[in-house]
């Protein structure tokens, strides 16, 4: 085994530590609730604010409709690297917003 | 052959999940299921109608009479109040929602993007206009997938004053999300190396209008690239990790034009030879306002038959942080980012023929930017508080004995005017200092949009 295909594998085994693979989205989701027990949950509007204003000026909820903030919010979870319950939080925050 | 199985294996370990999870996940709804739910609204308009009839009726016959006469408990339609009717009409708009949202069609389709028209006034070049246009689209069938494609549509002039025009897909990948911390994808995507390419360069979030050198055309970090990735994101307490891994065809070194041989192509999607690329970023948020991230990339990148295997390694270190700072009264941007780029020595020419060898070097380029911005979101005045400030230093190096070697730095001072959240009007000078070449100080005057 060459060592850039054990380097792959090593990573390919830290993402699947890290996230739990085969896990179902239920189960992640309770996990994720366990591990940050400790500390007190955030709302959307603030996850919205903490997470979008990083990169670019917040856009108002208003900006779009519903479905169209869930593929949205879908887009933003995959470019900026955010968690199934922050991106599910910051939806219900932004359709709820309208 | 072993890389060929590798990744065949991985396309499957990817394909499977999605395709078990796909059967479980789908919220498309069959046409019985949704004849069934227009009946259901037509049931409950129906109930409505009747209601508000009989509310209006008793209304006219109790009115008349006296309340003494009639038993509180047998009057049943005065229990059904306005409010009541209410909530049944936001029930109803909510079914109805709910029914178009789960047809197939085109609800789930977002066009969205960004767009840019400016000017340049740049020294040894004639002034001009330039534009471009981004479109991308969104495509959620489910909740689980994600298709996305974008492109570059924009006009340009070279050094010969030829103009032309580019059309430059940037986007065309799917993405299915494992679970709350893993999404996995294939396609062309950008790749996560470094933040810039991946947050930063709209003309809408980009607070100047010029690219950093490392991430401009001829610069030395990817852009996008064809493979499958996987990225997600856990939180650790109060902070939170995030991390990014893929595997894509990757940069081809170039090795027969004598003004850029061991430069790196990473605009050509095509693989010449049978290595891929790995590669991926770690970063971390000790706070939300902090991100900091480390990023690497491993190729073999001599197209097939060049006789030898080149090594390309890249590195990059990036940090972004946004900070509302109550005692300067704004918020306050502070961006840098530096990348590595080795490729290994070698001889390039080794036999003459192309007339500008044999020549040989390791190209180790390195290079990248600070980023300062600020914006007096607490100033009273409206107008002002529209306003930014923006100043930024980027540099690269690249061997002097190489060709196209060069020693860049540029400073440059920027005043952005807020219009919308989205719309954003810059005015910025530039300082520029070469080794080599001419010194180029610019004037650039951009309106960017975020659509």
């Amino acid at each position: 085994m060459s060592t850039k295909t054990l380097a792959i594998l090593l990573v390919a085994a830290g993402f699947t530590a890290i996230s739990g693979c085969g896990e179902n989205t239920q189960r992640s989701s309770i996990s994720d609730t366990q591990a940050s027990a400790a500390v007190p949950e955030k709302a959307g509007a603030q996850l919205w604010a903490e997470n979008c204003s990083r990169c670019h000026n917040i856009r108002p909820p208003q900006s779009f409709s519903d479905t169209q903030w869930q593929a949205i919010t879908h887009h933003m979870r995959l470019r900026a690297n955010l968690t199934g319950e922050e991106t599910r939080k910051i939806t219900e925050f932004l359709q709820a917003s309208h | 052959m072993r890389c060929f199985t590798w990744l065949t294996t991985s396309v499957l370990l990817v394909l499977a999940p999605v395709a078990a999870a796909q059967q479980g996940a789908t919220t498309q709804i069959s046409n019985e299921q949704f004849q069934q739910f227009l009946r259901e609204q037509q049931e409950m308009r129906q109930e409505i109608q009747q209601l508000k009839a009989e509310r209006a009726g008793a209304g006219a016959t109790t009115q008349p009479s006296t309340p003494a006469t009639v038993p509180p408990v047998t009057a049943p339609p005065a229990a059904v109040t306005q409010s009541d009717l209410d909530d049944i009409d936001t029930e109803m708009r909510k079914l109805r929602e709910q029914v178009h949202t789960a047809l197939p069609g085109t609800e789930h389709l977002v066009i969205a993007g960004d767009a840019a028209v400016g000017f340049v006034n740049q020294q040894k070049t004639n002034s001009t206009f330039f534009a471009g246009v981004s479109p991308i689209f969104l495509w959620e069938p489910t909740d689980r997938l994600l298709f996305e494609a974008a492109f570059d549509v924009g006009i340009s002039t070279d050094t010969d004053n030829n103009s032309s025009t580019s059309f430059d897909l940037t986007i065309a990948d799917a993405s299915f999300i494992v679970n709350d911390r893993l999404i996995v994808g294939g396609g062309l995507f950008v790749v996560p190396f470094g933040q810039y390419h991946n947050h930063f360069d709209p003309p809408w979030i980009n607070k100047l209008p010029d690219d950093p050198l490392v991430f401009s055309d001829g610069g030395i970090a990817p852009g996008s690239q064809v493979g499958i990735f996987g990225r997600g994101a856990a939180p650790l307490g109060s902070a939170k990790l995030v991390y990014d891994a893929y595997v894509a065809n990757g940069p081809n070194l170039i090795t027969n034009d004598p003004g850029a041989a061991g430069s790196l192509n990473f605009d050509d999607f095509t693989d010449l030879n049978n290595s891929k690329a790995a590669g991926g970023r770690i970063g971390f948020l000790p706070v939300p306002s902090l991100e900091v991230g480390y990023s690497a990339q491993f190729a073999q990148v001599a197209p097939s038959g060049f006789g030898r295997n080149v090594d390309a390694f890249l590195q990059a270190v990036d940090v972004n942080w946004v900070q509302e700072v109550r005692p300067l009264g704004g918020v306050v941007t502070a961006r840098a980012e530096w990348v590595w780029s080795d490729v290994s020595k070698v001889t390039y020419d080794a036999n003459g023929k192309l007339g500008f060898g044999p020549m040989s070097f390791g190209n180790n380029r390195d290079g990248g930017y600070a980023m300062l911005a600020y914006r007096p979101t607490l100033a009273t005045n409206e107008i002002l508080r529209n306003f930014e400030a923006v100043f930024r230093y980027d540099m690269m190096h690249s061997p002097l004995h190489a060709p196209g070697g060069e020693h860049e730095q540029r400073f440059e001072f920027g005043i952005d005017y807020w219009l919308t959240p989205s719309a954003v009007l810059k005015v910025a000078y530039e300082v520029d200092d070469k080794k080599v070449g001419q010194d180029q100080n610019a004037f650039y005057v951009q309106f960017g949009i975020g659509l």
